[in-house]
């Protein structure tokens, strides 16, 4: 049935224009092979920087090592002589403490044999404050 | 495996160390107590070890109070507790480098 002309909501005459859908992906920046160069470059680079940085330390290392070894007999000669040190004075007081008592042979040895036996960190320090007895023991630990 | 030998056959020497004190151990670092049992050891050689342990005392007890060092800290407690004695009825006062009042030297 011919129905009467009714106003509808329609396009302008024409049409719209043209709109704008595609995705606009800018052509930008290196490509794909020339990043993987780049990469893989840095990466070359710095393991021989490593490389060679490592071989310097280590050179480094042995110089200090013989360094420690030349100085070996001054610094054990100097640890002889407090150990001796100690000794001595601990054996002084320990005269002192046990005049007292009876059937004391001091300064004793625990040992049936006439070697030197090294002595052990109590027996240099027992008769000093516990804090001198750690720091010996374990004061590289906190050593900087 | 008791009588393969495979480390002799093989010529290698990779558990020994754990066997003694006194075989060749990793780095070279000696034990502690290595002569004393090395003097044991060379005390008691082919007697079997209850017989070692019964006839070669001395080197036994020596090796023992090493690893031990039981009589070392009995003494050092017997010190000790005189000296505390000693201290609280004022016969004895520790002289300053006991006291931790050293001047510091090398």
């Amino acid at each position: 049935m011919a129905a009467p002309k009714v106003k509808q909501d329609m396009a302008p005459p024409g049409g719209y224009g043209p709109i704008d859908y595609k995705r606009h992906l800018p052509r930008r920046g290196l490509s794909g092979y020339s990043l993987f160069a780049l990469g893989i470059g840095s990466l070359l680079l710095g393991y021989y920087s490593l490389v060679k940085w490592n071989r310097e330390r280590r050179r480094l290392l042995i110089e200090e090592l013989e360094a420690r070894i030349a100085l070996m007999p001054l610094l054990q000669a100097e640890s002889d002589r407090r150990t001796l040190r100690l000794l001595r004075e601990n054996l002084e007081e320990e005269a002192k403490i046990m005049r007292d008592v009876p059937g004391w042979k001091v300064g004793e040895s625990r040992f049936h044999t006439d070697r030197w036996v090294p002595p052990t960190v109590e027996e240099l320090y027992y008769l000093r404050p516990p804090a001198e007895l750690e720091r010996e023991k374990f004061g590289l630990q906190n050593y900087v | 495996m008791p009588f393969w030998g495979l480390q002799k056959q093989l010529g290698i020497d990779l558990d020994t160390f754990l066997l003694r004190q006194s075989m060749p151990q990793p780095h070279g670092q000696a034990a502690v107590c290595h002569a004393f049992e090395r003097e044991w050891v060379e005390c008691g050689h082919g007697l079997g070890q209850t017989r070692a342990r019964r006839e070669c005392q001395l080197e036994y007890e020596d090796f023992m109070e090493c690893m031990k060092r039981t009589k070392l800290t009995q003494r050092l407690r017997t010190i000790l507790e005189q000296r505390d004695r000693m201290i609280k009825q004022g016969k004895y006062t520790p002289p300053e480098h006991h006291m931790g009042k050293e001047e510091p030297r090398p």
